[in-house]
């Protein structure tokens, strides 16, 4: 910008340069030369009268001695009187000349003047003679009239005059001429100087021409090259360009792309409503028209309404030729180019975004469909484990049912409707299954089924096609219970090993449900960290022997502590504040250790916490209703301590997802009792509580082969 | 341009208009431009007009969906009394003509709802710097 500034300062100094040189050079040198010239012309031309004037005088005497003589020897005098007249009046012409010219000034022109007048006097009367001079008689002879005798003494009187006046003329008329030589060669020599000025002014205008020549040259060179780089920039670019006048009118050049944008050719002059319609909606086109025109407007914030740019990312369509369009997406983005006088023109660029409109769309949609996954996954996680397994094979079962049914061939109108009858059979228990477990994704398909059976129902024929659409739902079924169950067994990890919250992503062997022995701890100690957080509580958890549980009965053990340990957690350790208070260490300990011997195992749990207090179960059961006050009296404290193992049975009163809901020690007595174990409670209030599980070793054997 | 130079030194007052309380305090909570100083909050046009007459602000945010009257009038009638106030309208943008429509009456920027703080800022910043 600077460069061009001072660039362009210096072409207009040159050019005011080159203008100050030209009028000096007419002032100073043309017009000065041209009065020179002429003077010089004017003082040649008196010079040379002045040397013609000299002759006069001597001319004029001559012509007066002749009258003289001839009137002596009484010739004819006319003719000499007429010369002396010619003479005269050469002498007053040359004078009138001299007037003007460069000696019409000089003292000498004066003199001579003077002299000549003096002279005149002289000479007039003897120029002036008319008439015969002569008598002519016979006793005389030719003989001298009166006025013969006054010319002749008029002459001799002029001739007197003329010895001193001829001398005294030439020398003043040799003055005169000697005055202009001077003159001439002082004119001669100031010419000279001018012509000397006037040929390095010259010299100096033609070097400016030169240099401005230079200029031009230079100018149109570059401007030449940026047309060429313009030309490769906007043949390159992989954007389409163009400029907006304020007629909207797109300006004669743009980028190559915006052919191949907009399958066309001929930009130049279009307007951009002519270039958009037909590709864009009505409502598209005449917001753009006004956003444009905020644009060219001085209020609008361009950056700040960049957002709300209606062709940001404009669905167009463009016709195939063939009757058919194609729809792609273009991104317009306009820049104002601003002049010294607010915006000049609009550079628009244009791209074809329809790729990434199309993979973002993707991802949306992928991103929804993994969002149903999650909102399933989720779903799954708050329906039992085991009720669920057993109806994924239930419905397995019955699918494998429907499936067959629809394979029998059916010959008669009768065959099909009992077809019907017997799907519809099958589909709908187990979409009640679905129901009771909340499977709302199952509920839907299955009823979506059923809606094809009773249209079909509701045939007064059917055919075999008929049934086609049928078996493609049914497959969608099956897959989709097939990805419920790969669902259910990652959320059955996630259960058991209490990932959701916490579970550090190193150890992704726990996300299985066949999880190795050695995982049991981490995962109860993640378990047993968060419930303690969630409760703001802080706990330990000191496991022994757990990788020595056996693979048969790992489910079960596992299961059993995760239960124990929710437990001793949420109603065994006190807070830290109570801890505290009760001198004991802030964090809570819970022990789990496992022992195999040879006939059995055995599994002890134990926390620090405040112990099982045997009254305040009694209390609990008296309040729930399970025991009359009386009953509650006469328990002991084993049988009030067995209160705990009740269904339903619990101290806690909220209902969190990590204890209230009485299920916990009812589902360990289940699980203990189910593979032939036992279990027994010891604890002290205010100290321990502690659970010893014994299992036989043969039960789990047994449960692998069964 | 030249007008806008001296409010940077100056400081600017900033009325806030938007019929949702929440919307209002949040903006009034996250604006941190050093020269903006919240000289009033309206929960409508009619409000704002009334507001705006009485602190004279430089620099307004404005809804467009509001009871009584709507931004787009507001923004009419606040260019009619003050023709060089910087007003940028925030509102979810569900149809751009209505944008535009509402820049047409004379506002000069618009801003996304739901929008972070640092948008906030940067917009406002925009506003008044590059106006």
């Amino acid at each position: 910008m600077t460069t061009r500034l001072s660039g362009r300062v210096r072409d207009q100094a040159a050019t005011v340069g080159f203008l100050v040189l030209l009028v000096a050079f007419i002032g100073l040198v043309l017009v000065p030369g041209y009065r020179h010239a002429d003077q010089l012309s004017a003082d040649t031309a008196a010079l040379k009268l002045a040397s013609e004037q000299r002759g006069q005088p001597v001319a004029i005497a001559k012509s007066l001695a002749a009258i003289r003589d001839r009137l002596g020897s009484r010739a004819f005098v006319g003719q000499a009187v007429k010369d002396l007249r010619g003479a005269v009046q050469a002498f007053d012409q040359s004078l009138a000349q001299l007037r003007p010219s460069a000696a019409g000034t000089s003292a000498d022109l004066r003199e001579v003047e003077r002299l000549w007048s003096d002279y005149r006097k002289a000479l007039d009367p003897v120029a002036g003679f008319e008439g015969l001079p002569y008598r002519d008689s016979d006793s005389a002879g030719t003989q001298l009239n009166s006025r013969g005798r006054q010319l002749l003494q008029d002459t001799r009187q002029a001739i007197n005059s003329s010895r001193e006046g001829t001398d005294r003329l030439n020398t003043a008329l040799s003055a005169i001429g000697t005055g202009l030589e001077q003159q001439v060669v002082t004119a001669s020599a100031t010419l000279r100087k001018l012509m000397i000025t006037g040929v390095a002014f010259a010299c100096l205008l033609v070097t400016l021409l030169a240099y401005f020549q230079w200029l031009k040259v230079r100018h149109e060179r570059l401007a030449v090259e940026a047309q060429n780089q313009t030309r490769d920039i906007l043949g390159t670019v992989k954007d389409g360009l163009f400029l907006l006048d304020a007629d909207f009118r797109i300006g004669k050049a743009h980028s190559a792309a915006l052919s191949a944008l907009f399958r066309r050719d001929d930009f130049s002059g279009l307007t951009l409503e002519e270039l958009l319609r037909d590709t864009v909606t009505e409502k598209t086109l005449a917001t753009a028209t006004k956003y444009v025109r905020l644009l060219w407007g001085e209020r609008a914030n361009e950056k700040l309404i960049r957002s709300i740019n209606p062709l940001a990312e404009v669905e167009v369509h463009f016709d195939r030729g063939d009757g058919s369009r194609d729809l792609r997406y273009l991104e317009f983005d306009f820049h104002r180019v601003k002049g010294d006088h607010g915006v000049r023109q609009m550079l628009v660029s244009v791209n074809d975004v329809t790729s990434r409109v199309l993979l973002a769309r993707e991802l949306k949609e992928s991103q929804a469909k993994s969002q149903g996954q999650m909102d399933m996954l989720l779903g799954l996680l708050q329906v039992d484990p085991e009720h669920l397994l057993s109806f994924l094979d239930d419905t397995s079962a019955a699918l494998a049912q429907v499936n067959s049914v629809l394979k029998v061939p059916a010959r008669g109108d009768g065959d099909f409707r009992t077809k019907i009858d017997q799907l519809f059979r099958e589909m709908h228990r187990i979409k009640g299954d679905a129901a009771t477990l909340g499977l709302a994704s199952v509920e839907a398909r299955t009823h979506a089924f059923e809606d094809l059976l009773q249209e079909l129902r509701d045939r007064s024929q059917l055919s075999g096609n008929d049934f086609l659409p049928l078996v493609v739902s049914l497959d969608e079924i099956i897959g989709h219970l097939q990805s419920i169950r790969e669902l259910a067994s990652r959320a059955d990890a996630l259960r058991a090993n209490a990932v959701l919250t916490t579970a550090p992503r190193a150890q992704p062997a726990t996300t299985t449900i066949d999880a190795g022995p050695q995982d049991i701890a981490p995962s109860l100690d993640t378990l047993a960290r968060r419930i303690a957080t969630d409760a703001g509580k802080k706990v330990r958890l000191v496991t022994a022997g757990l990788d020595e549980v056996h693979g048969d009965i790992r489910r079960t053990v596992r299961d059993i502590a995760i239960q124990l340990v929710r437990n001793a957690v949420v109603h065994g350790i006190e807070d830290a504040g109570t801890r505290r208070g009760l001198d004991k260490d802030e964090v809570g300990l819970l022990q789990i250790q496992f022992k195999s011997g040879e006939q059995r195992f055995e599994l002890v749990f134990q926390d620090d916490g405040g112990g099982i207090v045997p009254e305040r179960l009694r209390e609990t059961a008296v309040r729930r209703g399970d025991l009359s006050a009386d009953a509650a009296q006469q328990l002991d404290t084993k049988a009030s301590l067995a209160l705990i193992f009740k269904p339903g049975f619990s101290t806690h009163d909220g209902n969190d997802r990590d204890a209230g809901r009485g299920v916990g020690l009812d589902f360990v007595l289940k699980a203990v009792h189910s593979i032939g174990g036992k279990i027994s409670i010891a604890t002290a209030p205010g100290k321990y509580t502690r659970f010893s599980i014994l299992l036989p070793a043969q039960s789990g054997q047994q449960g692998a082969v069964a | 341009m030249a007008a806008n130079a001296p409010l940077l030194t100056t400081q600017l007052k900033l009325l806030i208009v938007d019929d949702s309380n929440v919307i209002r305090r949040r903006i009034e909570r996250c604006q941190q431009i050093e020269h903006l100083e919240v000289v009033g909050l309206a929960a409508n046009g009619v409000e704002a007009i009334e507001i705006f007459r009485r602190t004279d602000p430089d620099v307004v945010t404005m809804d467009i969906t509001m009871p009584r009257m709507d931004g787009i009038e507001c923004v009419e009638q606040l260019v009619a009394i003050k023709p060089h106030v910087l007003i940028l309208i925030i509102s979810a943008l569900a149809d751009k003509a209505t944008a535009v429509e509402a820049m047409e009456k004379g506002a000069n920027g618009f801003l996304n709802k739901p929008f972070s703080d640092r948008q906030l800022n940067e917009a406002l910043e925009e506003l008044i710097g590059g106006a």
